[in-house]
This record gives structure tokens, C-alpha cells and sequence, in this order.
């Protein structure tokens, strides 16, 4: 079977606290269950959700979604953002998990990486470092969301094929990133060209997104 | 003596479930809970009980696709705690395909969610395609098309399918342009290079015949897609082209693919597969009908296969959403029995029939299905 592997990295760092990381944990709900309203999505997409604040921590390994449980993300009360950290984990997942096509078997859908920070990368070096191995991972596309006016997302268009940015840390911006993040997953498994030059065409984002050029 | 309330928590489950399936997760957080008592929802049938290890096992089946969401009491440390538990349950996927009409007032190039046909000579050709569940369930077009042709005069047969990208807006009308050339185009490139199968010099007379038709073919699409003022890769479609004559020495086969998909001849003492498939490291990279695949002579030479033998049971071409949930590699497309158990299991009665069997059921494949058999004619022999 074919799987689509959906890798979802998302900001906890302290800044996150109170709201927005309510705000966060509604709209994976949201996303989950109307990626589950999808056969399709059903039957191909698995998702694999790390988080980032102090370390970066697996909070559930690549996983199908049909089986993936109700997530609950929390916030320490302050401290770094671990991007970078984040990034790494993220590279030996995809490294040891997403299946290649071979002679004998054929390859998973080209894995998707969606990044969602408020902040910027606290490990600079790490980040620098990772910024260039993440670009080789053999992601079909790379989404990175900056929220709020602190979000770098300068950081995040060093490595990203696409990078939204809302301009407030509430609800309904969430809401409308993860349903964009919803329709690429649900289009992730189409024909795509053969070639690591090949960039995914995504589906538009709704109007209430500002992609950074 | 006072009671205090218990303390609230967040539970945490291993696993979601699926309606009307039995499953089992484990209680992750939280730990050391001593005793359960839920109130369970009317519409689940679930029980907790301890494992070996201790951990608790919630199993059973729940009856709707929704969150469950409930809140047990249990004690931990000799303290009351109630515990907040939400568990996703998912519909049963057969159960939610939508089979939505496409929507053409607002949409170029129609075409018919199905198609089939049949043509007979000294072979029979039998072809249907289909639109896939994952289009219909979206209102979205059949990207696939074929087209089949026999030739009284010169006694050739054509088979031809191809393959729309999903990811181009008018790659049907690239399948479509590219399966339409090769029908017009090719028998008049037969007559001319190939009018019997050559005794020498085959590779020249495939190169101007099969080699050309793709160069045709190519070219129709860039003129499509420049007269519409289009992107190119707007009409990206596969093409795979078999051709068939009976001879004094039994059958003669050729084939041409730029693509994936399969093309594959089940004969004695014959390897099947004849075709070399474009495919990339991730499922659903292929190489598609442009000039880059067929830049010079050599690439578009190791694009050609052909082969005579003395009978065969059928020769068959086929797009890949029948290919991927028919073979599970390319090493198993170069076995001649998993072709023999492919053809046991089709339905070729008809080309309603034919076209029916393709609507068959493999979870994560529901891609637009295309395939062309042919098969020596009863009467030819």
C-alpha cells in the first residue's frame, strides 16, 4: 500500500501558552476529522506529529490516519524555540520511515512538511545546519506557517516551498491555515513529476492567507 | 468528613477507531490508575480491563464516525481523579465514495466518465476505461483514454492508452490528443514503413513507425496546448502503444511507452513485461509524452520492444491505476504467472463487462483505470 507520510511540526515553545496553543489543538482536531470525512485520505495518509519548544519530542510516530489518537499539545511557561532541533528529527524520520520505490517495492507519495512557529529558531547553528539536509529529504512540499508579528519567517523561507503568514496568534487564523493544510494533504496524492527539481504545485489557500513571495 | 472533588485530567489514548470496527488502544496517560467506572455512550459497545503489564486496554466496537468524548472516574494513589477521555472514530472509507457528475458548463474538453470497446480481426481487441473512485468522489473528469483499431487491408492492430496527470487541469485532452494521433497517424506510417514485419533492419522500421507516432503525438500536444494559449505541462499525459499482426511464423508484437503503466504478453517461453516503466522514487513520479523523453535516438530506441512467437494467450496494456493494485513491483511484472492470475481474473465477456470488472475494489488505489486485451481470435486459427 501506498502511503501518503504527513510530517506536522508544530511550535509549543512558552509563547505559544494560554490560547493560541488552544487555538492549535483545536484546529488539529478540525483538521483531523475533516481529512477523515476523505476516503482517499483514509486510505493513504499517515501523519506523523512532532512538536518543539525546549527539545523537540515526537509526539506521535508516523501513524495512519485512521488510527491517530486525540493529541493534546501543552506549553512549559517560557524558553527557547527549537527549530532546528525539530528539523533534525524530522530528517531521520523521513530518512528511516518513508518507503523508496525500488525494483522489488514501490515508494510511499512523496511526504509532506507542514512547520507552524511564532517565534524564531533559539538554535541557530542547528537550524543553519539543518536548513540545508531538510532541503534534500525528498519532500513534495514544504508548508511553513509564521504566526503573530514574532514569527521569522524569514527563517522559514530558507527552507520552505510555500510559507503563510498570519498576523495574529487566534482561532480563526489557525482554522484557516490547517484547512489549507488539510486541502494539499488531501490533493498530496496525485501524479507528481519524477525529479527532486519537481516542486508539487499546491491547491490556492484561502483568501484570509498572506503567502510571503 | 469532607470529600473533595476529584482532580481533572486529560487522557490519552494509543489509537482511534474505526465504526463498526473492533479495536483495541492502550490508556497512555494517565498512569497508575488503580480503578475505572465509566458511564459508557449508548452507541459503543467498550469495556476497559487491565493487561498483564498492568496498563489499561479499552476494546470494543463503536457504532458511529464521530469524536467520542466522555469522562470516567477512577482513583489514583488512593485519590479520585476524573479523567477526560476523547476517542476519533472514523467512517469505514467504502462507505463515504461520492460518484459526483462532473460539472462541464464551467470546464473545456469533455469527455465520458466511461468508454469501451472492441474491434476483430486475426486478433480481438477488447478496451474500457473508467473514471476513478478518487475523481468521481470529487466531481472531477476521467484523466485516462484508449482508443483500439484494426486494419482489414494491411492486418494490423492497434492498442493504445494514456494517461492524464492529475496534477495537470487539461490532462485529459492530453490523453485524449495523444491517443487520437496515434489512431489517425499510425496506420498510415505502418502502410508506408511496415507494410509486412521486416526480415531485416526491424529497429529502423519500429523507429519510423512506433518512434514517429510518439514524435506525432508530442507535437499534436504542443500544438493544443499553444493554439489554447495553455501551459504544456497543462496536458501531461503517459502514452503506451502496442501493435499486433498475425504471420507465417505466428504473431508479431511491438510496443512504445513514455510513461508508467504496464504493457505485457502472456506466451510460452516469454518474458511478459515489454516495456521499460518511467517511474520515480515516490509513488505516482513518472516521466510524461514530451520531448525530453525521447531526445535522441538511443533513449527513444530503449523505449521500443518487440517480439514474435509462435501463439499467445494475450497481450495487454494497461494504465497505472490497473497496474499499481495488480502488481505489487516491477520484479513482479516480469513474472509470466501473476500476468496469467491478472487474466483469470478479468472479466472479458464484454466490453460492459470489462469495463465493469475495472471498478474494482483495493484500498488506497482509486485511480482512473484503462486496459486493452487482445487476444487471438476464435475464428483466425
Amino acid at each position: 500500500m501506498r502511503r501518503l507520510p504527513v510530517y506536522i511540526l508544530l511550535d509549543t515553545s512558552g509563547s505559544m501558552r494560554g490560547e493560541p496553543i488552544h487555538a492549535v489543538n483545536n484546529s488539529m482536531q478540525v483538521l483531523l476529522s475533516t481529512l477523515r470525512q476523505d476516503p482517499h485520505a483514509l486510505d493513504t495518509v499517515h501523519i506523523s506529529l512532532i512538536t518543539f519548544d525546549l527539545e523537540a519530542r515526537v509526539m506521535q510516530e508516523l501513524t495512519p490516519l485512521d488510527q491517530f489518537p486525540a493529541v493534546d499539545l501543552k506549553t512549559p511557561n517560557s524558553g527557547p524555540t527549537f527549530l532546528g532541533e525539530a528539523l533534525k528529527t524530522v530528517g531521520q524520520k523521513v530518512k528511516s520511515e518513508v518507503r523508496v520505490g525500488s525494483d522489488d517495492g514501490k515508494g510511499d507519495w512523496g511526504p509532506l512538511l507542514f512547520v507552524m512557529t511564532d517565534g524564531k529558531p533559539s538554535d541557530t547553528q542547528t537550524f543553519n545546519e539543518q536548513v540545508e539536509a531538510i532541503k534534500s529529504a525528498g519532500f513534495a512540499a514544504m508548508v511553513g506557517c509564521g504566526a503573530g508579528p514574532s514569527a521569522d519567517v524569514t527563517a522559514l523561507k530558507r527552507f520552505c516551498t510555500s510559507v503563510a503568514m498570519l498576523d495574529t496568534l487566534d482561532g480563526p487564523g489557525f482554522e484557516q491555515f490547517f484547512q489549507w493544510v488539510s486541502d494539499v494533504i488531501a490533493d498530496g496524492s496525485r501524479s507528481q513529476n519524477a525529479g527532486p527539481a519537481q516542486v508539487t504545485e499546491l491547491p490556492p489557500p484561502p483568501s484570509e492567507i498572506n503567502i510571503v513571495i | 468528613m469532607v470529600r473533595k472533588a476529584p482532580q481533572y485530567l486529560e487522557g490519552r489514548l494509543s489509537r482511534a477507531a474505526t465504526a463498526g470496527e473492533y479495536f483495541e488502544a492502550e490508556l497512555l496517560e494517565p498512569a497508575g490508575l488503580t480503578r475505572i467506572e465509566v458511564d459508557w455512550p449508548d452507541d459503543a459497545d467498550l469495556r476497559f480491563a487491565q493487561n498483564t503489564n498492568g496498563a489499561w486496554i479499552i476494546s470494543g466496537t463503536v457504532h458511529q464516525a464521530k469524536l467520542y468524548e466522555f469522562i470516567f472516574r477512577g482513583t489514583i494513589n488512593n485519590k479520585d481523579v476524573a479523567v477526560n477521555l476523547r476517542l476519533p472514530a472514523s467512517p469505514d472509507p467504502w462507505t463515504i465514495w461520492k460518484d459526483l457528475p462532473v460539472d462541464w458548463t464551467s470546464l473545456p474538453y469533455p469527455n465520458d466518465d466511461t468508454d469501451q470497446a472492441e474491434v476483430s480481426g486475426a486478433l480481438h481487441i477488447i478496451a474500457a476505461s473508467r473514471r476513478g473512485r478518487s475523481h468521481a468522489h470529487k466531481a472531477l473528469p476521467r484523466d485516462d483514454d484508449m482508443r483500439i483499431y484494426h486494419d482489414e487491408a494491411t492486418g494490423w492492430h492497434i492498442a493504445t492508452v494514456a494517461d492524464g496527470a492529475g496534477s495537470a487541469a487539461f490532462s485529459r485532452f492530453g490523453s485524449q490528443t495523444a491517443v487520437e494521433t496515434v489512431i489517425t497517424e499510425l496506420p498510415l506510417l505502418l502502410a508506408a514503413h511496415m507494410p509486412d514485419v521486416p526480415a531485416t533492419d526491424m529497429g529502423q522500421a519500429l523507429h519510423a513507425t512506433l518512434g514517429a507516432v510518439v514524435g506525432k503525438a508530442s507535437d499534436a500536444i504542443d500544438d493544443v496546448a499553444l493554439s489554447a494559449g495553455r501551459r504544456l505541462q497543462d496536458f501531461s499525459t503517459t502514452l503506451l502503444i502496442g501493435i499486433a499482426r498475425k504471420t507465417d511464423a505466428g504473431y508479431f508484437f511491438a510496443s512504445i511507452s513514455v510513461g508508467d503503466g504496464l504493457i505485457g504478453l502472456i506466451a510460452d517461453k516469454q518474458p511478459p513485461l515489454m516495456m521499460s516503466p518511467d517511474n520515480g522514487s515516490f509513488a505516482g513520479q513518472t516521466a510524461f509524452l514530451r520531448k525530453e523523453a525521447f531526445a535522441d535516438d538511443a533513449a527513444l530506441r530503449a523505449r521500443i520492444h518487440h517480439c514474435t512467437v509462435p501463439d499467445f494467450t494475450a497481450f495487454l496494456l494497461m494504465t497505472d491505476g490497473v497496474s499499481d493494485p495488480m502488481f505489487s513491483s516491477e520484479l513482479a511484472a516480469e513474472n509470466p504467472d501473476e500476468w496469467t492470475t491478472l487474466l483469470d481474473q478479468i472479466d472479458r465477456s464484454s466490453p460492459d463487462a470489462l469495463c465493469d470488472w475495472l471498478h474494482f475494489k483495493v484500498k488506497g488505489e482509486h485511480d482512473d483505470r484503462t486496459i486493452a486485451i487482445m487476444t487471438p481470435s476464435e475464428t483466425a486459427s
